[in-house]
């Protein structure tokens, strides 16, 4: 077993929205990061990951293990950091650890006290009285006091200044080094992810459209530019996010297209940030 | 239980912020100061303190705590069992903190209690704190707390309000009935069903709690593995079969009259079911010719041995039960099941000529669900089916040896269902929580629907000839039956799919039992007829004692060559 996380055909439909046949997989020791807009599906992924809400269709597998049939086993390794506590904001920091420590078998009391030492959490402040940085720490600090071996962080740099995101990325980094713990990365702020991310899933309206290494996704396209005549019938097809202006053209291009482009064409490498605008204007799946 | 201890705990961590609401507590204390009468103080504790059992939720939703429980290695009917008996602990610390204040305002106001009206009282307080719970948290499991907290409780203040003043102004006990009478001059009853139904209510809301909670989830259970054997539905065939045993048991000793109504409301139409589930795939398997043949070979010989054989047999020793003069006696006895289920097999066979290759079964995606609109829906027109036939032919009224066709309507369509299910596979994929709903609603329709429909008016009239009660009735042995089915399948799916000898062994002689049972409890009960006992007692002697022997004379009879073949 060396995936941490295999989704695979996975569904769900509400009224307005549907997740369609969503598949990956992470494997052991390796941080994924798990991008598309807001409203793109990433929460409900995760949501089903956790048996949080039921599924329509298709299968998670988390440990080689079903995510519900082993709901109580599976949730042992894992740990979750939201955009938003979800402890008790009248609690305070020593409380939360009380609170919650009976649940795990593999939980360290030192461990945590160590975490909240060295993130300068007070034991005794309550937990509204916690800055936004200061909270998702706290809930750093429970995650990773019970040794789990899936972390997964839904939006947690949503709303953090540049200094607490450099902190936590430093923090995970930390957290996967001894090769047997994977993370799970969902954000929409993808400069975060450049920096760490070993594998990138792109979702977009409920299906994903690109799912793989970071460097094969930057590998596999290019952002191109022209003017205005270079702008072919066949190359329009062609182009994702295609952006036309008085100027000329931009977009997002398969690299094995590139080689047939006119030479007055432009060609750079893109950033995450640059695919997923493009696929979010128009994408065509790949994979 | 381990987990369901530690969700108390959370439960008690999470809403301790809010235990400073006891503090209402004080109006109990003033009301028993002013009135002095220390009981009164005491009840009012129990009813306006409740809501703190829901003050949980309250914080619940203040504080995302939905992540919270996302993440903790919990499952969800711990989580909700937790909750009842934490909400069950609040009830008990209100309860004890009435008590103390009632002793206290008594001594204070020297004002004698009476200890057995005082436990009166509190187990009145109790099952109206237990009523508010079962009927407000099912709510908060499925809306959010802001939505519903003011409609969900002031109902219970206004109903708690208006009781309280009708009850101080007349002894209501005391005018009403001979039940209440009698309650009235018993008060430890009163408060031996205060307490007990309290603890049901709690149970029941429970239950239904759980079905909301997991809703229609797509669990790979098991049983769910498309092609492996339904041992569940093996085992469910033989505990139908075990109950027809028991209940002509009862009947020959002509006792336990509710246990053989519930009984008929339900499992010769689950039988039906469970018939018409296998019947396309054999259909499936043999082609049309074999299928005839088969179904008149397992259905037809069994029928005409059980009438020319055993039906004489079962007679003559029934005869010498009841000291009547003997006749020869031929009857169809429990095989009309087998002659109906013939015709509805044969009716089957002849729409599936007509409709030729007509796919069995759709691709999984396009296979409608069985959800509870749809299931309330076959409730109700069932209902109105069972009271229309019952205008023909009434509730347990005997037709050309046919005893129960008044539930015509149920056992028709429920063979329908079956062959639906089997389209759908629906013994495999109906969620689990329709079958906690099925049966918090068997439960609830027995005790609302049933005493209805049986104990008012006069005698029989819930039999049928169109009166309100037959309607009443009709519509509790609909809900009983489908809500009883969708708990036992659901139920044996979970807990009993094993394939394991002993189970296989039942399942393979269920239906030679089914054939041969009558004369072999028939003359059981006449080798018992000279034991001096309650009949209570008989009933269990002779069922211990008749089970293993019909499953022993099933296995004999079964040796006999060429038996085996045909069942």
């Amino acid at each position: 077993m060396n995936n941490a996380l295999e989704v695979t055909g996975l569904g769900k439909e509400y009224g307005d929205f549907t997740l369609k046949d969503v598949a990956f997989s992470l494997p052991k020791g390796y941080i994924m990061g798990f991008v598309g807009q807001n409203g793109a599906g990433k929460t409900t992924t995760i949501r089903l990951i956790l048996n949080m809400i039921n599924r329509d269709g298709g299968e998670i597998k988390i440990f080689g293990l079903d995510n519900v049939q082993d709901e109580q086993k599976i949730k042992q390794d894992i740990a979750v950091v939201f955009d938003d506590i979800y402890f008790v904001d009248s609690w305070k920091v020593r409380e939360v650890e009380r609170a919650l420590k009976g649940f795990y078998s593999n939980w360290s009391s030192k461990l945590f006290n160590e975490y909240a030492s060295s993130f300068h959490l007070s034991l005794d402040k309550k937990v509204k009285e916690l800055s936004r940085g200061m909270k998702m720490k706290l809930m750093l600090a429970v995650a990773m006091s019970h040794e789990a071996k899936l972390l997964i962080l839904d939006e947690p740099t949503s709303g953090l200044d540049p200094v607490a995101r450099d902190e936590l990325l430093e923090i995970l980094g930390k957290y996967i080094a001894d090769g047997q713990k994977s993370i799970l990365f969902s954000t929409h702020i993808t400069s975060d992810l450049e920096k760490i991310a070993d594998y990138i899933t792109l979702i977009d309206h409920g299906s994903i459209f690109y799912s793989g290494t970071k460097d094969d996704l930057l590998e596999g396209f290019r952002i191109v530019r022209g003017g205005p005549h270079d702008l072919t019938d066949q190359l329009k097809e062609k182009i994702i996010g295609l952006t036309t202006n008085i100027a000329g053209f931009a977009g997002l291009l398969p690299t094995s297209e590139v080689k047939h482009l006119a030479p007055e064409i432009v060609t750079e490498t893109p950033s995450i940030d640059e695919i997923l605008v493009s696929i979010s204007k128009g994408g065509r799946s790949r994979e | 239980m381990n987990n369901i201890l530690k969700s108390i705990k959370l439960d008690h961590d999470i809403t301790k912020s809010r235990y400073t609401m006891f503090i209402i507590d004080i109006i109990g204390v003033f009301f028993a100061v002013i009135t002095k009468i220390p009981i009164y103080g005491a009840l009012i504790i129990m009813v306006i303190s409740t809501p703190l059992a829901g003050q949980y939720f309250s914080v619940y939703e203040k504080n995302n705590l939905e992540k919270l429980y996302g993440i903790l290695p919990l499952r969800k009917f711990e989580v909700v069992t937790g909750r009842y008996l934490y909400a069950l602990c609040i009830i008990v610390i209100n309860g004890i903190i009435a008590a103390i204040v009632a002793y206290s305002v008594s001594i204070f106001t020297n004002k004698a209690m009476n200890s057995l009206e005082f436990l009166t009282y509190l187990s009145v307080g109790f099952l109206y704190a237990c009523l508010m719970v079962a009927v407000i948290f099912p709510l908060y499991f499925k809306f959010s707390f802001s939505k519903v907290y003011v409609f969900s409780n002031l109902p219970f203040y206004l109903t708690f309000v208006i009781l309280f003043v009708l009850t101080r102004k007349t002894n209501v006990l005391q005018q009403t009935g001979p039940v209440a009478q009698y309650l009235s001059s018993n008060l430890g009853m009163i408060a031996a069903i205060g307490f007990g139904l309290g603890l049901i209510l709690l149970a029941l809301s429970c239950l239904l709690s759980c079905a909301l909670i997991e809703g229609n989830r797509a669990v790979s259970l098991p049983a769910e593995e498309p092609g492996k054997r339904l041992y569940f539905a093996d085992n469910l065939r033989t505990w139908i079969v075990i109950l027809v045993v028991l209940q002509h048991i009862a009947a020959l000793y002509n006792t336990l009259y509710l246990f053989m109504m519930l009984n008929q409301a339900y499992f010769m139409g689950l039988l039906f079911l469970l018939s018409g589930y296998f019947s396309p795939a054999s259909f499936e398997r043999k082609g049309p010719g074999t299928f005839l043949k088969e179904r008149l070979l397992r259905l037809g010989i069994p029928t005409l041995v059980y009438v020319f054989i055993l039906s004489p047999i079962a007679a003559w020793g029934n005869h010498q039960i009841t000291h009547s003069t003997a006749g020869i006696n031929f009857s169809l006895g429990p095989m009309w099941f087998a002659v109906m289920l013939l015709v509805f097999d044969l009716g089957y066979m002849a729409w599936r000529t007509i409709v030729k290759n007509r796919p069995e079964r759709p691709a999984a995606a396009n296979r409608p669900k069985l959800t509870f609109p749809k299931v309330a829906l076959f409730m109700l027109a069932l209902a109105a089916a069972g009271y229309l036939m019952r205008l023909v032919i009434p509730y347990g009224i005997t037709v050309l040896d046919f005893p129960s066709l008044g539930y015509f309507p149920q056992y028709l369509s429920f063979f329908l269902i079956g062959i639906f299910a089997f389209r759908c596979e629906w013994l495999r994929t109906i969620p689990g929580s329709l079958g906690k709903l099925g049966f918090v609603l068997a439960v609830l329709a027995t005790v609302i629907l049933f005493p209805v429909a049986v104990f008012i008016g006069s005698g029989s009239a819930f039999i049928g000839h169109g009166s309100w009660q037959s309607a009443v009735f009709a519509l509790w042995d609909s809900i009983f039956a489908v809500g009883m089915s969708l708990a036992l399948i659901t139920f044996f799916r979970r807990f009993l799919d094993g394939g394991k000898k002993l189970g296989r062994f039942l399942s393979q002689h269920s239906f030679t039992v089914y054939i041969i049972h009558v004369p072999v409890i028939v003359f059981l009960i006449l080798a018992l007829l000279g034991l001096q006992m309650q009949l209570l007692l008989k009933f269990c002697l002779a069922a211990v004692i008749g089970l293993p022997l019909c499953f022993g004379v099933a296995w004999l009879i079964r040796k006999i060559p060429y038996v085996e073949k045909i069942i």
